[in-house]
């Protein structure tokens, strides 16, 4: 994608689409981009709109490495580096969503899962993980078959909640309902 | 390849649906997951190849085309890179041994032996997710892709 970006500046100036704001910092620069031109995929509007509003709220780069991560909105995509941080040590359970990118059972569950992030935002956190940039936690987890959805909670992985394949909306609240109610009591 | 804009990494009619804006500690690190586009030619072959099997299989495709034309490109994917169609709903610890293998490859054993296909490829009448065509298009799969 890189090598595209290299492209002569007449072919830049008839494709490139000056955004609807002056540009200040980069970070206005993302925001812009990602708040009128992006198109959302399935159905994501909650989601789209939400991650801008907590880029609005959340201060400058520099407040990354010592804040701790505030996921808030929807489904949020994490690699091998950030598991340990984001998902055993998270304070709510965390229902965890293995995927592929060419998987069409994974693309038909998107939207349930999504909805069932937002309507459980405060007592679920949901994250997904791509297979192949993510093999080594495949490997821990032993995730061969996608989609694989499994629940964490307190750094432990339930084992009656790993479920593989796709999954209608209805029944995935009725699976999450489940654990999250035998790991009450 | 699409024409892209040669500014910065942000999107301008690019379709970054392929992943969502990272959230903010993220944001300034390149999260790249790569997706590139399986060939025409691959693309076309597995889906003459998903029509002619899911008749002589009598299995149906799901009733959201997407999903078929989803899995189509990602056989197509596999076939471009690995030289054989991989099941792409699945991980393998060492891709090109699977791919000579073989029992991945599309159709892979469980299908052949029991009809069991879970990218929802090729699905047999009573699945709930079964439509009632064994027939795809290239220009729906480009269609129900075309955001990706």
């Amino acid at each position: 994608m890189d090598t595209l970006m290299a492209s002569s500046s007449a072919t830049a100036a008839i494709l490139y689409r000056p955004p609807v704001l002056p540009l200040r910092s980069s970070n206005s620069l993302f925001y812009i981009g990602s708040a009128f031109t992006r198109k959302p995929l399935f159905g994501n509007h909650g989601a789209e709109r939400k991650l801008i509003h907590s880029f609005q709220h959340s201060s400058s780069p520099s407040s990354s490495s010592s804040v701790k991560v505030q996921i808030k909105c929807g489904v949020t995509e994490i690699n091998e580096s950030q598991f340990s941080e984001v998902v055993l040590k998270s304070d709510r359970p965390v229902l965890v969503e293995f995927i592929a990118g060419w998987c069409g059972p994974c693309r038909l569950i998107a939207p349930a899962i999504e909805s069932i992030a937002q309507e459980y935002e405060e007592k679920l956190l949901v994250v997904k993980i791509d297979h192949d940039s993510n093999p080594k936690l495949i490997q821990e987890y032993k995730v061969y078959g996608l989609p694989a959805l499994i629940l964490f909670k307190d750094g432990q992985e339930i084992p009656e909640s790993r479920r593989e394949g796709a999954i209608t909306k209805a029944k995935l609240k009725e699976y999450i309902d489940a654990l999250l109610k035998s790991g009450k009591s | 390849m699409r024409a892209l804009p040669a500014t910065t990494s942000y999107a301008v009619g690019f379709g970054v649906s392929s992943f969502r804006t990272p959230p903010t500690h993220l944001r300034f690190r390149r999260v790249i997951t790569a997706k590139a586009e399986p060939s025409d030619k691959s693309v076309e072959i597995m889906r003459k190849f998903s029509e002619q099997y899911a008749r002589k299989s009598g299995t149906y495709f799901c009733v959201d085309k997407s999903v078929t034309s989803v899995v189509i490109k990602g056989l197509a994917d596999h076939k471009d890179s690995l030289g054989a169609p991989l099941c792409p709903c699945r991980h393998y610890d060492d891709k090109a041994a699977e791919a000579t293998q073989g029992f991945w490859n599309c159709p892979c054993v469980p299908m052949r032996e029991r009809k069991e296909c879970h990218c929802m490829l090729f699905l047999t009448p009573e699945n709930d997710f079964a439509g009632n065509e064994q027939v795809i298009s290239m220009e729906e799969i480009k269609e129900s892709t075309a955001n990706m």
